[in-house]
């Protein structure tokens, strides 16, 4: 299918915005300005773009540790302050946890955001919760739980997968397979390379997606969304994509991978290629769009920096609801 | 020999139970595993097979009256003789 | 308050009144565990309640303690107010992570924005021949963990007033049900009504010692001060109720009057709630003691199969006796 050239330059936008931010984070962080880990979704752009595009703020999200952008994007889109994600990976008093989440720990339920777990997989089992709930309550919503390739190990991948089929529960399994689980290529740290061959014996509809293009990824996505709102039950989406982001230690992959999807597979790349192809849009005015959002991003990193530190009064509240 | 039949304990943390209804009269036959009773405890009903065949000679517990685990709930005769005997007793 | 009059119950028909009043009350309490349904429960807690609120409500799932949690939290996220029922204690092992990381934490790192208010309602305790994994203590494994509620009825009266103040209770409450209670007949009032939360309850009043207890060991206890009130010691049992966060000014009170405590706990004796609750009674009360706070738990050990074996270590009424006479020296 062929994508109308307004919805392709806005999700090229959003792509552009997720580079940006995942690029703006880590030079601040290895200046030392952002505390504790960093784990960026580079080179996974179109598909984070592409779930965030039809994700509304009724639906639900629980986002995995490379998923900065998808948060910044829908709190954009739905409260017009991206810049408080930021704020909390730099934690922040004007985060959208205050501070007490980080990179690993952003929620806002106004947006659809359900919040990281960043003992991956986890939240495969509280996503059964959240679409339960719409189930019971005769809400047309989708849950969605985005993955990468390692949490497929967890024991909680196979118990959700099973729960929300044999219950027709309204998830998206969105499985982000960049290859490797930090260091663990996925061919080996599975029985099958291909994770929708796990996925399978659950029953529910299973598709591989080129997770680096967008036109593609969108497409897939929206099926799956219609599916689910329809009342047909869970289905499992498998994005083939890369992570650019190598070890603490540095690149550890074979250079000829290294070269094949930073160059030829580059999600930016692709799109900019379709665009340009498909439209009266030429590399410059790309090039302007990239200008704008980047200017934004820095606004965002300014508006983190100044922001105040939480009162360290606050580390003691809210350990109980109203106690 | 007559053959008792007992309250068996069925869960881990049964102590005791109700006979909420004797399928059977005295001096009714009955056949091995064949249900003889409904029993109750705080978690099920559950059906009560007989533990072998005979005559069922005496009810020593009647409906509704709740006893502990292993108690003798009746007799079941082999014979006719033993059957008179269980009813004389 | 609106019970009109008590009537005797097990505690089992008790805790069963307190699901059924909770879901006629509120459309958003659901239960899900395994055999919950049509069965009833392993021991029977949920009977009848699939017949009179329909399988949606009164949900079977597969052996899934991950999954039952999960699915709790996560429509505790909604709003909903999930019981799960895990059908022995030593089974939470499986869905350990969903509690400790996932719902004991959900407030606070996400800054208030989610509450998870789910009760985890779970057969705990041994006595029974149950063998390592259908017969341990569990409180200890939670008692590290900020975030989590751990509720600990002790009589059929407290388990239904306390079950009905977990489920209305915005946090992540774990309901632990003593198997050797489940049996124990007691005095229950009809209707709704509430126990308070964090709050301990002074199970017999005394002058010469305080014993402070969870669950069978009030009982235990109840049954070691009926004894010694023949040698002329009077004891208080302190029952705490809610293990965590729990009752200090209660305990601290009761030990600042009669100068001795003991602490019994059925877990074991190493870094459990009596060794917690020791600390802060010596941390506290240390000017008031006539005597050392003694511990009186399980032995450090599996919990053995054996009758004999596991009545070994096990702590009864003549362990809580001992203890009494020991700190009354």
């Amino acid at each position: 299918m062929k994508l109308d050239i307004e919805t392709l330059v806005d999700l090229y936008r959003d792509m552009v915005l997720i580079r940006a931010f995942e690029f703006g984070l880590e030079r601040e962080f290895k200046k030392g300005n952002v505390p504790g880990m960093l784990h960026t979704g580079v080179g996974q752009e179109a598909t984070q773009a592409a779930l965030a595009a039809h994700l509304t703020a009724t639906d639900a999200f629980f986002p995995d540790h490379r998923c900065h952008g998808i948060n910044a994007l829908a709190q954009e889109k739905y409260q017009g302050d991206g810049e408080r994600i930021m704020a909390e990976l730099f934690g922040r008093a004007t985060g959208v946890c205050s501070g007490k989440g980080g990179s690993l720990h952003s929620a806002n339920p106004k947006v659809g955001n359900f919040g990281d777990n960043a003992v991956e997989g986890s939240y495969m089992a509280t996503v059964l919760g959240v679409a339960l709930a719409y189930q019971m309550r005769g809400q047309p919503n989708v849950a969605c739980c985005i993955i990468g390739d390692g949490t497929v190990g967890r024991g909680e991948f196979h118990e959700s997968l099973n729960m929300a089929a044999i219950w027709k529960l309204p998830v998206l399994y969105a499985c982000v397979n960049n290859g490797y689980a930090i260091s663990m290529p996925v061919g080996k740290g599975h029985a099958s390379p291909d994770i929708v061959d796990l996925a399978r014996g659950y029953g529910m509809p299973c598709v591989i997606v080129d997770g680096n293009d967008i036109e593609l990824a969108y497409a897939e996505v929206q099926k799956a969304i219609e599916y689910i709102r329809a009342g047909n039950g869970p289905y499992f989406l498998e994005f083939k994509t890369w992570r650019w982001q190598g070890l603490f230690s540095g690149e550890f992959r074979p250079p000829e991978e290294v070269k094949y999807w930073k160059e030829e597979r580059d999600p930016m790349r692709l799109a900019r290629e379709k665009i340009v192809a498909n439209s009266a849009m030429t590399a410059e005015d790309l090039k302007r769009i990239e200008a704008e959002v980047k200017a934004e991003i820095d606004q965002w990193i300014n508006f983190a920096k100044g922001s105040p530190m939480p009162d360290p009064a606050k580390a003691t509240a809210d350990v109980y609801v109203g106690w | 020999m007559a053959i008792e039949v007992i309250l068996p304990k069925w869960g881990l943390t049964m102590e005791e139970g109700m006979v909420s209804e004797w399928r059977k009269r005295e001096g009714d036959a009955v056949a091995e595993d064949e249900i003889i009773a409904d029993v109750e405890t705080d978690k099920i009903t559950n059906e009560l097979p007989a533990p072998g065949s005979g005559i069922l000679a005496k009810i020593l517990v009647d409906a509704g009256e709740t006893v502990e685990v292993g108690t003798v709930l009746a007799l079941i005769a082999e014979t006719p003789e033993e059957t008179a005997e269980l009813r004389a007793a | 308050m609106t019970q009109t009059s008590a009537r005797t119950r097990t505690f089992v028909q008790a805790l069963n009144e307190a699901l059924d009043i909770a879901m006629e009350r509120d459309p958003n309490v659901y239960m899900l565990g395994e055999d919950i349904g049509e069965m009833g429960g392993d021991f029977g807690v949920t009977r009848g309640l699939w017949a009179k609120y329909g399988e949606a409500r009164v949900r079977d799932t597969p052996l899934s303690e991950a999954a039952i949690i999960g699915a709790s939290v996560g429509s505790a996220m909604m709003g909903m107010r999930p019981v799960a029922e895990i059908m022995f204690a030593d089974f939470i092992g499986e869905c350990y992570d969903q509690l400790v990381n996932n719902a004991a934490k959900m407030h606070y790192m996400f800054d208030g924005q989610f509450k998870a208010p789910i009760v985890v309602r779970t057969a705990c305790g041994g006595g029974f021949g149950g063998g390592p994994h259908h017969s341990q203590s569990v409180e200890g494994w939670f008692l590290n963990v900020p975030g989590i509620v751990l509720v600990a009825p002790a009589t059929p009266a407290d388990a239904k007033g306390l079950l009905l103040a977990s489920i209305e209770n915005d946090n992540p409450i774990i309901f632990l049900e003593h198997k050797a209670l489940y049996r124990v007949k007691g005095d229950v009032p009809e209707g709704h009504y509430t126990t308070p939360l964090r709050r301990a309850a002074i199970a017999r009043q005394g002058k010469d010692v305080t014993v402070v207890a969870t669950m069978k060991m009030v009982h235990e206890a109840l049954a070691a001060a009926t004894e010694l009130e023949k040698e002329g010691i009077d004891v208080e049992v302190v029952d705490l109720r809610t293990i965590r966060p729990y009752d200090a000014e209660t305990v601290l009170e009761s030990v600042r009057k009669t100068g001795r405590a003991v602490v019994a706990s059925e877990a074991p004796k190493i870094g459990g709630l009596a060794a917690e609750l020791s600390a802060t009674i010596g941390e506290e009360c240390f000017h008031d003691l006539k005597a050392p706070v003694l511990r009186v738990a399980g032995l450090d050990t599996p919990i053995p199969f054996s009758l004999v074996l596991e009545k070994y270590i096990l702590p009864g009424k003549e362990q809580v006796i001992a203890g009494i006479c020991s700190v009354m020296k």
